[in-house]
Order: structure tokens, then sequence, then C-alpha cells
């Protein structure tokens, strides 16, 4: 799996977001295999804010 | 401390019964919440929400709904006893999102007709809010006897619970602004 290396950026003001939490999710449909993580069993879920304007936002991890 | 923008805690009414008690509790909680300098509030019917029910999670996610949780710091969630549990509704609202909500404060306003004023209802709801992410406050509201504690016109009778909602709420501010703060500028590492 590749690293996400690039910072979210906010898209209401364009500040780079802090990454806050990383939440473990079992999606019920189909997903792309390169989300899957074999060791935790499911996607990891990125979380971010702003610290300008505390807007958040999600990726999906591929660390 | 001053914020630098208001924080902002909704009021969710979890009931969608005819004649629901939990009403003027809702309208009380926001009326406390509202007269806190720093503090935008608002109540979010889940009756009035437009959620399918042929579908569940964030497949039926309400893009009103979301934005509202993706702008709130804190959560109240009033919560009514029905037969020794929370509503469905209820829950089928809260698992419509689930990032929205990461770090962020919740409390729980029980409210039942019989004597325990929703204790068992919120335990129960407890677990579910932490899996979607929610930081749960040790202080609870218990309006028992529901009937008996507010009017016909939904005026507070009882008096005495307006410090015990004074106390829920100070900590639930306290931890809203602490984990506003962690997210914002506290990295995960």
């Amino acid at each position: 799996m590749v690293a996400n290396a690039s910072p979210v950026v906010c898209a209401t003001c364009e500040r780079e977001m802090n990454h806050h939490a990383e939440k473990l999710v079992h999606p019920t449909g189909s997903v792309d295999d390169g989300y899957l993580d074999p060791i935790l069993g499911g996607i990891v879920e990125e979380v971010h804010a702003c610290p300008a304007c505390g807007t958040g936002a999600s990726r999906r991890s591929t660390r | 401390m001053v914020e630098p923008r208001p924080l902002f805690i909704p009021v969710i009414l979890g009931t969608v019964r005819q004649g629901r008690r939990s009403a003027p509790v809702a309208r009380l909680m926001v009326s406390e919440l509202s007269g806190r300098p720093g503090i935008e509030t608002d109540l979010i019917d889940v009756a009035r929400l437009p959620l399918r029910v042929d579908d569940a999670g964030e497949a039926t996610k309400d893009p009103t709904f979301a934005a509202q949780m993706n702008r709130a710091d804190a959560l109240v969630v009033v919560s009514p006893e029905y037969n020794h549990g929370y509503s469905g509704l209820l829950k089928h609202v809260l698992d419509s999102c689930l990032r929205e909500y990461i770090h962020k404060a919740v409390g729980v306003v029980g409210v039942s007709a019989g004597p325990f004023g929703g204790a068992r209802g919120i335990q129960d709801l407890l677990p579910v809010l932490r899996e979607l992410g929610l930081v749960t406050i040790f202080w609870d509201v218990h309006f028992a006897t529901v009937q008996n504690v507010f009017d016909e016109s939904g005026v507070l009778r009882e008096p005495a619970y307006l410090p015990r909602i004074d106390k829920f709420l100070k900590e639930l501010v306290w931890m809203a602004r602490t984990l506003r703060h962690g997210r914002e500028h506290i990295v995960l590492e």
C-alpha cells in the first residue's frame, strides 16, 4: 500500500487540515481492495479538521 | 478562554412518537444552551428529517443533517426510554453519519414516564455513541415521571432540574472546547 503523503486541504478556506483521527470501518458494499487493511480487518478512515474554520473532512487511508 | 467562533451544540429530539413528552425537554435544553455566551444551538427533530427507511447507515444520509453534524462541536441527545431501550428511529438517524461525529462531545438526556428517567435507555445508547466516534460525558440528566415535570403548555414545574442541567452543560461545553482544540491542533501520531 502507498502512504497518504499529501495533506488534506480545507475546501472552505484552503488551509492545511489537521489529521486528528483514524477510524476502522467495515463497509458492507463492494470496496476497492487497495483500501482494505488485512491486519486490521477493515478500512481505515482518516479524519481531518481545519484549524481555521473547523470544517471536517475524511478520506480512506492507504497507509 | 475566548473561542474564535461560537461552539455549535445542537439538541437532537430522538423520538417521533405522537404526544411525545420529550419535546418540552428538548426545548428546555435548547433554551438553557441559548442563554450561554459563545454557544449556538438548534433543535433537530428526528421526526422532521427526510431519512429513508428502506436502507440504513450512511446510505440514508440527509445532507442537511450531515452538515449540522459536521458543524457541531457537541451534541445533546434527548432520548426517551421505550421498553427499556432507546428509540429505533434515533438509532437510524445517528447511523446515517460517521466521520462527522468523530472527536466530538455528546451528552444524553433521558426521559421516561416511570421512575428511572431513561437510565436504562442511556446505558444502552452509550456504546453506540462510542462506536460512532463521539466522546460521552459523565453527566446525564434524567427526567423521571416526565408527565409531572412540565405543565400542559410545556413549562417546567420543577426548578430542581435547572442546577442539574447546568452541571451537565458545563461539562459538555468543557469537553466540546477541549475536543475542538484537539481536532484542530493536535496531530494523530
